[in-house]
């Protein structure tokens, strides 16, 4: 795989970089047929990231299938696994970025096992990266997204209005919605000290979102902090896709500087998700909570929220209940979260 | 008990709020009064036993639209709670272009101050915040412990210099000693003197003004104490930082009555509202 950015996207591409390393210690490096894939998850699994980069945010992309000896039936690269500390370094100082850098060209070599970042800077300075990877398994947060009955879509400087309102120290919050009115508030676990813990609640109309839909009466729990990792990188401030399968999911359409294409990064961040592997051998991550969470995110890790939200599960189709016991599970499933 | 307020005025919100500020930074813990004109911050913490006191008092009329209040009983219309206006400081924080701000007593699962922030949203009916404040109710047995100090028999008093010259002197002396002396004369001069083992930082303030205090039997105080002489009293410098620092009152008049030794009592005064600060001498 060979990519080059320039110009403007290479700040966009520095921010996912920053975005991505306030979540997680690593990332994968997915270079896809339709674009380039960055995923990570953070070390509690309560949340997942993904930035898709469409081959059109790319001066030049280049993905050529390399067929691999012992997969004969899908002649995919598989994906690397990048330390994120030493990719950091190449994207410092992301704001000033495009002043100094002309051009941010990425070839993978699988042989090699070495990705090179060459950044090509003003007065014929060449800065080149080469960094190891990690061959991995594939990692794919698993939810069906097509299938959730609730779906919001509102602008991301609402979503800052919101957050403004809660201490920076509050770590979790409720999310509960009904047809009515979408109602933000602060979460405390249940053997809190409710005399000594000021509480905090927004009740917002659904005339503020751009799109809302709810089929379902639900309550989801979220760590607030996972929230405010993607608002940081939210500067050209796009619809925020919010569902109670706790699937966000963000669009950005940068029309305005690009008048020769427009490209569409696909953000999606994923609080307290199930995370499923794809090779049908291994065990299920599937409900992986420890309250002790280690990695950087820190913080209590909360139960999955469908585990309190009991109205909701019930409403919820059958396809979409928990799943109980580790099962073997193809690579075509999507899987079911609930 | 109950407890209704609203402010609709948004330089009202904004004054009270920095009024709440200043409390803030000066207490983790008060108590707040509240009579049928006034409202009363008050942090009465062992003045005597060394520990600082502050008394609040606040014109209910000039900050609130509406405001609704009943005491424990009839004859006793007050009521007395314990907050950490920190919260309520938090809760204004992100109302400064508030349509209004509600506040009301409640008890659902604790006596709390319920503050409902209602913002302007781009939608038809507004975005409505609600903060839960906790608060403690004080029995009325405990009353007397939040009485207003009266003024003590000082031996000067004078008005303060510029708060703002005051702040900066006072935080770069910070860095030499952790305590400061304060003295004063009835000529209008004021010295902040800090001494450490290797030097001595004197800061001289002159024709600041001394007020007039009528005594209540009409006489006019301390004519007989020969006017360049000084009172002066050693305080621990940081209490006197956390105020001049932290203060967003902007008094029209600032001034500071010094005993001898003993307690060193600032008063910020503003139209709308009042500020007493006691900080006890130390040896």
């Amino acid at each position: 795989m060979k990519c080059v950015i320039v110009g403007a996207h290479l700040r966009v591409f520095g921010r996912a970089i920053h975005a991505i390393a306030r979540i997680s210690d690593e990332f994968w490096f997915d270079p896809l047929e339709k674009g380039l894939a960055l995923r990570s998850v953070n070390s509690s699994r309560s949340a997942y990231a993904y930035v898709f980069f469409s081959s059109m945010f790319f001066q030049h992309y280049c993905w050529a299938a390399v067929p691999q000896p012992h997969q004969k039936d899908k002649q995919l690269s598989p994906p690397c696994k990048l330390i994120i500390k030493s990719v950091l370094p190449v994207f410092r100082c992301v704001n000033v970025l495009e002043r100094n850098v002309e051009k941010c060209s990425i070839y993978t070599n699988i042989n090699d096992h070495h990705i090179t970042f060459q950044l090509l800077c003003k007065h014929g300075v060449v800065k080149t990266y080469n960094l190891t990877f990690q061959e991995c398994d594939p990692l794919q947060a698993v939810f069906a997204k097509h299938m959730c009955p609730n779906v919001l879509k509102f602008h991301s400087r609402l979503l800052a209005d919101i957050m403004v309102h809660f201490p920076t120290s509050q770590e979790e919050v409720t999310l509960s919605v009904t047809p009515m009115k979408v109602c933000f508030k602060s979460y405390t676990e249940e053997d809190a000290d409710l005399s000594k813990t000021m509480l905090t609640e927004i009740q917002l109309n659904p005339d503020e979102f751009d799109y809302f839909q709810i089929g379902v009466d639900s309550e989801v729990t979220f760590c607030l902090k996972e929230l405010r990792v993607k608002d940081s990188w939210c500067f050209q401030k796009p619809p925020v896709c919010l569902s109670p399968s706790i699937l966000t999911s963000l669009e950005n359409q940068l029309l305005s500087a690009l008048k020769t294409w427009c490209w569409k990064p696909a953000l999606s961040w994923l609080p307290c998700l199930t995370l499923t592997r794809r090779l049908p051998s291994s065990n299920h991550l599937a409900l992986h909570h420890s309250r002790k969470a280690q990695g950087h995110v820190q913080g209590k890790l909360k139960k999955p929220p469908w585990i309190k939200t009991a109205a909701s599960r019930q409403m919820l189709p059958k396809s979409h209940r928990g799943v109980k016991t580790p099962r073997a599970q193809s690579q075509q499933n999507l899987g079911v979260l609930w | 008990m109950r407890f209704r307020a609203k402010i609709v005025d948004l330089a009202c919100l904004n004054h009270f709020s920095r009024v709440v500020n200043t409390i803030a930074k000066l207490a983790k813990t008060c108590t707040l009064r509240l009579t049928v004109s006034k409202l009363y911050f008050i942090l009465s913490d062992k003045v005597l036993n060394g520990g600082v006191g502050m008394w609040c008092e606040l014109n209910q009329g000039n900050f609130f639209d509406e405001f609704q209040m009943e005491g424990v009983s009839a004859e006793h219309n007050e009521i007395y709670l314990e907050l950490m206006p920190e919260n309520l400081s938090r809760a204004l924080k992100t109302a400064h272009n508030a349509k209004a701000v509600k506040m009301k007593l409640t008890n659902k699962h604790c006596p709390c101050l319920r503050v409902a922030v209602e913002l302007p949203s781009l939608s038809s009916s507004s975005r409505i915040v609600t903060h839960d404040i906790p608060v403690g109710v004080i029995p009325r047995r405990l009353w007397n412990d939040f009485r207003e100090p009266s003024v003590p028999d000082f031996d000067v008093s004078i008005y303060l210099p510029a708060l703002k010259i005051m702040k900066s002197v006072v935080e770069r002396m910070r860095n030499l000693s952790n305590y400061v002396v304060i003295e004063a004369n009835l000529s209008g001069e004021m010295n902040l003197k800090v001494e450490t083992d290797l030097v001595c930082v004197t800061t001289h303030f002159k024709d600041l003004g001394n007020p007039s205090w009528a005594l209540e039997d009409g006489c006019q105080s301390s004519q007989d104490r020969d006017p360049e002489s000084m009172a002066e009293a050693r305080i621990d410098i940081r209490k006197l930082q956390q105020l001049l620092a932290g203060q967003q009152v902007n008094p029209t008049k600032a001034l500071c009555n010094i005993v001898s030794k003993r307690v060193v009592h600032l008063i910020l005064l503003h139209e709308d509202v009042s500020l007493q600060y006691f900080i006890p001498a130390l040896t």
